[in-house]
């Protein structure tokens, strides 16, 4: 049965440590759709994630992942809904003590109705398609920053996730590993997860939501783009309008204009 | 005397909150290692089994120290006696006593609890504060069966293991300084042995070394991840699931000896 709602928060709120993050917050993301949600440091970009992901309860409103109401859901539904969606977080967080390897086999061992030999065959696919047999038997934190983010989008792809949400997919990169990623995420891993999922090319791919303190290495691989401020969008649109958008928050953003809407009094900045 | 009367409340509440959240924390860790045992998954048997190789087969000539150096000290501290009273066949009934019933396993759950516990409160404390936890939760992964029931089986596992290895190696002991002070042969200390050990001796210096090692993993794993956000919360756990585990250890052994024989 097809999904017909991949993400939706409707009128949403969340406030933590006397903070709000999101007030009246709505977002709706359909098949095939690729965002880029922005915004200032600390305005709750990563809770978008992590909300939806369950692991942060909302205040009020609903959230919808994959056509199922997240508030309220119990544990175990709550790990099934979360092994259908890729997350990247902005620091990886891959499990120290262990090796490339056997990061990448982690989801994949937690999935429902697989195989051992359909494991071992999507461990091989994954690491080709990655290119990671060099660095297989190695503990992340002896990788460089760049395999680190692969081997964190690997583990966030294992299970060819309906969603693919990455939080600060190019932070501490170069301009040149930027593009790589770019490369990475938005061309080839579409294709190959249509190939491991048996989809011909015209077919819709995957949710894929980037989660982004920076404008920099921005491409047209995005569709649509939104400005998380204040725990709400001041923008959403094409990508293509970011250039030509008189928005205020989305001009001082590009620029990084000191005058504008946005500040940074509460930390101590006129 | 309001001061000591507050300090007396918040320590008895502060102590009751933990019993329930430990109590709390144990039903589900329980029902994750029964999921373990009928259909874990690879990862979780991989974990098990770097947890007994840590907590085993690593621990091994650190306990064969201990243990032969507690055997040969029961019986040199003792055979000064024995040979007053002439009864040299009390060697068995001694180690079976001070060894097998009582300080093999208690022991054997300082050994633990200093080696094993500590080791898996830090690395789950650390593992928290770096969001390796979130990061599997959001994987759809329960920390509490990748990372908690294969660490409480293999403790239970390492635990029953050791103490019968401990016990072993405590008796060798015992007999090398029996074989010298009191010229006892191998044949006549086995004789003694077997004489003094009943098979309840032995299973319940099994049965406590389970016990201690379930409350050491429950413990060990119960702080581990309640820590917050603070490096200096590390330290911290370590030494309170130290403390904590001790005090439960010794409480338990002192109930179920009374328990038994009395």
């Amino acid at each position: 049965m097809p999904i017909r709602s991949y993400l939706e928060f409707d009128h949403v709120y969340l406030e933590l440590s006397n903070r709000r993050f999101f007030n009246d917050f709505s977002f709706q993301v359909d098949a095939g759709e690729r965002w880029l949600v922005f915004g200032p440091y600390g305005c709750g970009k990563s809770l978008i994630a992590r909300t939806a992901l369950g692991l942060v309860p909302i205040d009020a409103g609903r959230l919808h992942v994959l056509d199922r109401e997240v508030t309220n859901m119990h544990h175990d539904e709550l790990l099934h809904l979360r092994r259908r969606i890729g997350f990247v977080p902005r620091d990886n967080h891959l499990i120290r003590n262990s090796s490339v390897r056997e990061n990448l086999a982690l989801p994949l061992n937690y999935q429902d109705d697989v195989s051992s030999r359909d494991v071992r065959q999507r461990m091989q696919s994954l690491f080709e398609f990655l290119n990671l047999d060099y660095w297989a038997d190695m503990r992340p934190l002896a990788l460089p920053p760049l395999v680190q983010k692969k081997v964190a989008l690997g583990q966030a792809i294992a299970r060819l996730p309906d969603i693919l949400l990455i939080d600060g997919l190019r932070s501490r990169m170069d301009p040149v590993m930027r593009e790589h990623m770019n490369l990475l995420v938005y061309e080839s891993f579409p294709r190959w997860w249509k190939q491991q999922r048996g989809l011909d090319d015209t077919a819709a791919g995957p949710v894929i939501v980037e989660l982004t303190t920076t404008l920099q290495g921005i491409r047209e691989y995005v569709d649509h783009a939104a400005m998380l401020h204040n725990g709400k969008f001041v923008f959403q649109g094409e990508l293509a309008e970011l250039q030509t958008t008189d928005n205020p928050y989305v001009k001082q953003f590009r620029t990084g204009a000191l005058e504008g809407p946005i500040t940074y009094r509460d930390e101590g900045f006129a | 005397m309001v001061a000591v009367l507050n300090y007396i409340g918040r320590f008895s509440g502060g102590s009751l909150t933990t019993i329930g959240g430990v109590t709390r924390f144990s039903g589900r860790a329980t029902l994750e290692v029964g999921r373990l045992m009928v259909s874990g998954n690879r990862s979780s048997y991989r974990v098990l089994l770097n947890q007994i190789w840590f907590t085993g087969m690593q621990a091994l000539p650190f306990i064969l120290f201990f243990s032969t150096l507690l055997g040969s000290i029961v019986i040199t501290q003792a055979h000064p006696w024995l040979q007053g009273v002439g009864a040299e066949s009390m060697v068995g009934e001694l180690l079976n006593v001070v060894v097998i019933r009582e300080l093999g396993p208690l022991l054997l759950a300082l050994i633990l609890v200093n080696r094993s516990g500590t080791a898996i409160a830090g690395e789950l404390a650390t593992m928290r504060m770096s969001r390796e936890i979130e990061a599997l939760e959001a994987m759809g992964i329960d920390p509490v069966e990748y990372l908690i029931a294969p660490r409480i089986v293999a403790m239970v596992v390492a635990g029953i293991c050791l103490t019968v290895y401990f016990n072993a190696m405590a008796l060798l002991g015992g007999f090398v300084v029996a074989s010298f002070t009191l010229h006892m042969s191998f044949e006549i200390f086995w004789q003694v042995m077997g004489e003094a050990v009943t098979f309840q001796d032995s299973m319940l210096s099994i049965f406590k070394s389970g016990m201690f090692a379930i409350i050491i993993a429950m413990l060990s794993c119960y702080n581990g991840l309640l820590v917050g956000r603070s490096t200096t919360d590390v330290p911290v756990i370590v030494s309170k699931t130290t403390v904590q585990s001790i005090f439960s250890v010794f409480l338990a052994s002192g109930i179920l000896t009374f328990l038994v024989y009395t």
